[in-house]
C-alpha cells in the first residue's frame, strides 16, 4: 500500500466509511487521554501542570537555539565514548551511510528498535531492496505493521486500528505463527521467535529520544524489552536521529523524557530506559562492538532558518497531539500519506515535502487547538498551520508553494471589499439571501450547487431572516434596548435605595 | 449603567440574528447602555484562516478604527473575540503602531459569558428553563480564550435547569469555516459523534457559544434529529427559548 499526502482526500473518505474503526480509536484516544491527564497529575495541579509543560517547551527553546553548538558539543563527547558520527543531508544520504555499514560489517539481519525517523527515511524498504539484508522489527505493534506492509497507525500504538482477528491471521500468513485469538499466546508466540532473532541479528539500529549533548549519550525509551536487545546483542548498533533531537545535558533530557511517556502512555517512566554511552569496553561482557549515530538532516535545516518555522522543530514525538485531534481520530494515520499523522505531519510534513503536496494536510484542520493545549514542547501548532496557509497563497519558493489560484484570489478579493464597504456588504448580503431562501423549503436549504455543496453532504443551512440584525437594531432593537435598559435601572437604583433603608 | 459597544459577527448579522436579539435582551435586560455601530461588517476572520492576510490586515484596521473609542466591546462569539485579542496583534507583528492598537482594543473585547461573569461580575442573569441542558465547549472559547466555567456558572444559575454532562464536551464540533465544506465527509464524522454524545446526556437543549457551532450543530441535528434542539447561550439566558 502506497500512500502519499496527495491522496488525503480519497484516503480519507475511505478511512471514514470505517465505522467501527473509528469508535474504537476514539475509545481508546479516551482512555489514553486520561491516563495521561492522570500521570501528568503527579506534576501537581492544573497550574503545576502548565508549568512543566512550560518549562519543557523553554528546554525546547534553548536546545533549538543553541542547535549548532549543541549537535558540535554532541559529536565531541561521542567520539569521545567510541561512538562514530556521521551526518546526512537527505534521506538518500541517510539510507546510503547504514548501506555503507550494512556491507562494512557483512550484515545479514538486522533487528530494530521502533523509529519514526528510520520510517521518515524509508529505511527498511530501501535495505531489503539494495542488499537483501532481512530486517527484524522488534516492537510488536511496529513488527505486525511492518509484515503488513503498512504504515503505523499511530507513532505510539502502530497497529491499534487492527482487530485480534485481523493480528492473528497476519501473523499466521506472514511467519506462520498457529492461528489464535488469545492475546497472551500472540505475545508468547512472538516473544520466542523475535527472540531468536535478537540473539542473531548482525546489526540493531533504533531511533534516538534523546540525545546529551554534555555527555555524548543516547537516551531511549521503550516497554518491551526490544531496544535494549536491539542496542546490547548485535555486533554493530547504528542509532539514527534527526537533528533536533539534542539537548544540553541529564538534567534537560530527564524533564523532556518525564513529559514524554506521561503524554504518550500515560507512564511516568517506561519499563526500559537506555542510556548508551558507546560500544563494548574491553572490560565489558555486552553491547556492540561499534556504535554509531547517523544525525540527519533531510530538509530541517531550511526550516531552521526562518525564526517561525523552526518552531516545527520542538516536537519530541509523544504523540499527545494526536489523540487530542478530532480529525486524526476520525480517519487515522494513512490519509496522512507519510508516518508522521496528525498534528505532527500537519506541521513537519510541509517543511520536509513542500507545501504543494502537503496541501490537504494543513488545510484538514479545524483550527481546534486541541494538540496545542497539551503539547509539551511547546508547538504552536495553530501559527505554524496559518503560516502555511499563508505562504501557500502567497506562494513561497522555499518550500514549494504555488500561489493560490485567481479565481480563489478574486473570491477573497470580493469578501475583503464587502468588509470594507458597508454598503457593499449589504447588498452582498441581499443577493445571498435572494439566493439561499429561493431554494429554501421549511426554513431550510437542504442542497446548493457550486463551492458550497459540501456544507450539505450532512447537513442544511437555514433560510436567511427577511432582516439583517443591523436592519432590526435600526427598526426597533435600539429602542427597545434603551427602554429595557432604563427599566434595569430604575428598578437597580429602588432596590439600591431600599437596601440602604 | 456603563455602556457596552456591541460586536455582532457578521454570521449572526445575516443568519443568526436571533442570537444577535437575544444579546441585545440580555445586555438591556441587566441594565447595560447598548451602543451599535453600523458600519461595522467582518472582523476577517475568513480570511486569516484562509491565509489571505494582507485582505486580514484591512479588515483589522478597520475593525480597530471603528471600535477603538469603545471602553468596553463584547460579542456572543468566541472565535471572533479570539480573532481581535491573539489574531490581530499577530497580523501587524510588522507594523509596532498598528499593533499596539490593536493590543490594547482586545484588553477591551469580551466574549459574552466572559464578560458578565469577570467584568460585571454577574453570574446569576435571573433567567428561567424547565429542563436540563447540555453544553458545548465551543473550540475557541475553552482553548483560545480560556473561557471553562463562565458559561457553566451561568447556565447553572437558570431557574429550572440542570446542567448535566456530556461525553467529550470539550471536542470540536467539526466545523471549522472552510473546512466543513472543504472536508465534509470528516466533518460529517466529527460532528455526528458529538451529537451522539449529545443525545446519551439527554439534555433537552444543546447549549453553546459560538455561531460557527451553532451552525454547523443546528445544520446536522435538522437533518438528522429535527426534534432536538441546539441554542446560543445568549437565547438561554435572555429567555428566549
Amino acid at each position: 500500500m502506497k500512500l502519499r499526502p496527495e491522496d488525503f482526500q480519497s484516503v480519507a473518505r475511505e478511512e471514514v466509511a470505517k465505522t467501527a474503526q473509528r469508535d474504537f480509536v476514539v475509545m481508546v484516544a479516551g482512555v489514553f487521554n486520561y491516563l495521561c491527564d492522570t500521570a501528568m497529575g503527579a506534576y501537581g495541579d492544573k497550574v503545576a501542570q502548565e508549568e512543566a509543560r512550560s518549562m519543557g517547551a523553554q528546554i525546547r527553546e534553548n536546545s533549538l537555539h543553541h542547535l549548532p553548538e549543541l549537535l558540535e558539543e554532541f559529536e565531541r563527547n561521542a567520539i569521545r565514548n567510541g561512538i562514530q558520527v556521521l551526518w546526512a543531508t537527505d534521506a538518500e544520504e541517510a539510507c546510503q551511510l547504514v548501506k555503507g555499514l550494512v556491507e562494512k560489517h557483512q550484515v545479514k539481519t538486522i533487528t530494530k528498535g521502533k523509529s519514526m525517523i528510520s520510517e521518515e527515511i524509508g529505511l527498511n524498504h530501501f535495505l531489503e531492496e539494495e542488499t537483501g539484508v532481512k530486517i527484524y522489527e522488534g516492537d510488536l505493534g511496529e513488527f505486525i505493521v511492518q509484515q503488513r506492509g503498512t504504515i503505523p497507525f499511530h507513532i505510539v500504538g502502530p497497529a491499534i486500528n487492527l482487530t485480534i482477528q485481523e493480528i492473528a491471521s497476519i501473523l499466521q500468513q506472514h511467519i506462520d505463527m498457529p492461528y489464535t485469538e488469545i492475546a497472551t499466546e500472540i505475545v508468547g508466540y512472538m516473544r520466542t521467535f523475535l527472540r531468536e532473532k535478537f540473539e542473531k541479528a548482525d546489526m540493531g539500529i533504533t531511533g534516538v529520544n534523546q540525545a546529551v549533548a554534555s555527555t555524548g549519550s543516547l537516551i531511549l525509551v521503550e516497554n518491551e524489552g526490544n531496544i535494549r536487545w536491539t542496542t546490547s546483542a548485535p555486533r554493530v548498533h547504528v542509532a539514527l536521529m534527526s537533528i533536533e533531537k539534542v539537548c544540553a545535558n541529564y538534567a534537560d533530557a530527564f524533564h523532556l523524557l518525564g513529559l514524554l511517556t506521561r503524554n504518550c502512555t500515560g507512564q511516568a517512566i517506561t519499563s526500559y530506559v537506555s542510556i548508551l554511552n558507546g560500544p563494548r569496553r574491553d572490560d565489558e561482557e555486552d553491547g556492540p562492538e561499534a556504535m554509531y549515530v547517523v544525525i540527519i538532516d533531510n530538509g530541517r535545516s531550511v526550516a531552521y532558518q526562518d525564526p517561525h518555522l523552526k518552531e516545527a522543530l520542538r516536537c519530541i514525538r509523544c504523540g499527545r497531539c494526536g489523540i487530542q485531534c478530532p480529525i486524526y481520530l476520525r480517519i487515522g494515520a494513512y490519509p496522512y500519506g507519510w508516518c508522521y499523522p496528525g498534528p505532527m505531519g500537519n506541521v513537519i510534513a510541509p517543511l520536509i515535502m513542500g507545501l504543494d503536496r502537503t496541501r490537504d494536510l494543513y488545510e484538514a484542520c479545524t483550527l481546534c487547538g486541541g494538540c496545542q493545549s497539551v503539547c509539551p514542547g511547546g508547538m504552536p501548532h495553530l501559527d505554524l498551520i496559518a503560516r502555511y496557509r499563508h505562504m501557500k497563497v502567497t506562494g513561497d519558493k522555499r518550500f514549494g508553494g504555488t500561489r493560490v489560484s485567481i479565481k480563489e484570489r478574486v473570491v477573497f478579493e470580493l469578501l475583503a471589499r464587502g468588509m470594507q464597504n458597508p454598503a457593499l456588504y449589504n447588498s452582498g448580503l441581499k443577493v445571498a439571501r435572494r439566493y439561499i431562501n429561493r431554494r429554501s423549503q421549511e426554513g431550510y436549504v437542504t442542497s446548493l450547487p457550486g463551492p458550497m455543496s459540501g456544507w450539505f453532504v450532512c447537513r442544511d443551512f437555514p433560510q436567511l431572516p427577511e432582516k439583517s440584525f443591523r436592519e432590526r437594531w435600526r427598526e426597533d432593537l435600539q429602542r427597545e434596548a434603551t427602554q429595557m435598559a432604563s427599566t434595569a435601572a430604575v428598578k437597580q437604583e429602588a432596590a439600591a435605595h431600599s437596601e440602604e433603608e | 449603567m456603563s455602556k457596552v459597544s456591541l460586536f455582532i459577527p457578521c454570521a449572526v448579522d445575516a443568519v443568526m440574528v436571533a442570537v444577535g436579539e437575544a444579546t441585545v435582551r440580555l445586555l438591556a435586560r441587566l441594565g447595560f447602555d447598548l451602543e451599535y455601530h453600523e458600519e461595522q461588517t467582518c472582523c476577517g476572520q475568513p480570511t486569516i484562516t484562509a491565509g489571505h492576510l494582507d485582505l486580514a490586515r484591512e479588515a483589522a484596521r478597520r475593525f480597530i478604527r471603528i471600535f477603538e473609542p469603545d471602553e468596553v466591546v463584547v460579542s456572543p462569539s468566541g472565535s471572533c473575540v479570539s480573532t481581535i485579542r491573539h489574531e490581530y496583534p499577530r497580523l501587524f507583528a510588522d507594523e509596532p503602531e498598528w499593533q499596539q492598537r490593536a493590543q490594547q482594543l482586545g484588553q477591551r473585547v469580551y466574549e459574552l459569558s466572559e464578560f458578565l461573569v469577570n467584568v460585571a461580575h454577574i453570574e446569576d442573569v435571573n433567567a428561567r428553563f424547565d429542563g436540563k441542558l447540555a453544553y458545548h465547549q465551543s473550540c475557541h472559547v475553552l482553548r483560545a480564550l480560556g473561557i471553562e466555567h463562565q458559561p457553566q456558572i451561568l447556565l447553572q444559575n437558570v431557574k429550572g435547569a440542570e446542567l448535566v454532562p456530556m461525553n467529550l464536551a470539550h471536542e470540536c464540533c467539526g466545523f471549522g469555516g472552510q473546512f466543513s465544506i472543504k472536508y465534509p465527509y470528516i466533518s460529517e464524522a466529527i460532528v455526528g459523534d458529538k451529537i451522539k454524545n449529545f443525545l446519551a446526556s439527554e439534555a433537552d437543549v444543546l447549549v453553546l457559544s459560538d455561531p460557527g457551532c451553532l451552525l454547523n450543530i443546528s445544520g446536522y441535528l435538522h437533518r438528522h434529529h429535527p426534534e432536538r434542539q441546539v441554542r446560543h447561550l445568549a437565547e438561554v439566558l435572555a429567555g428566549s427559548i
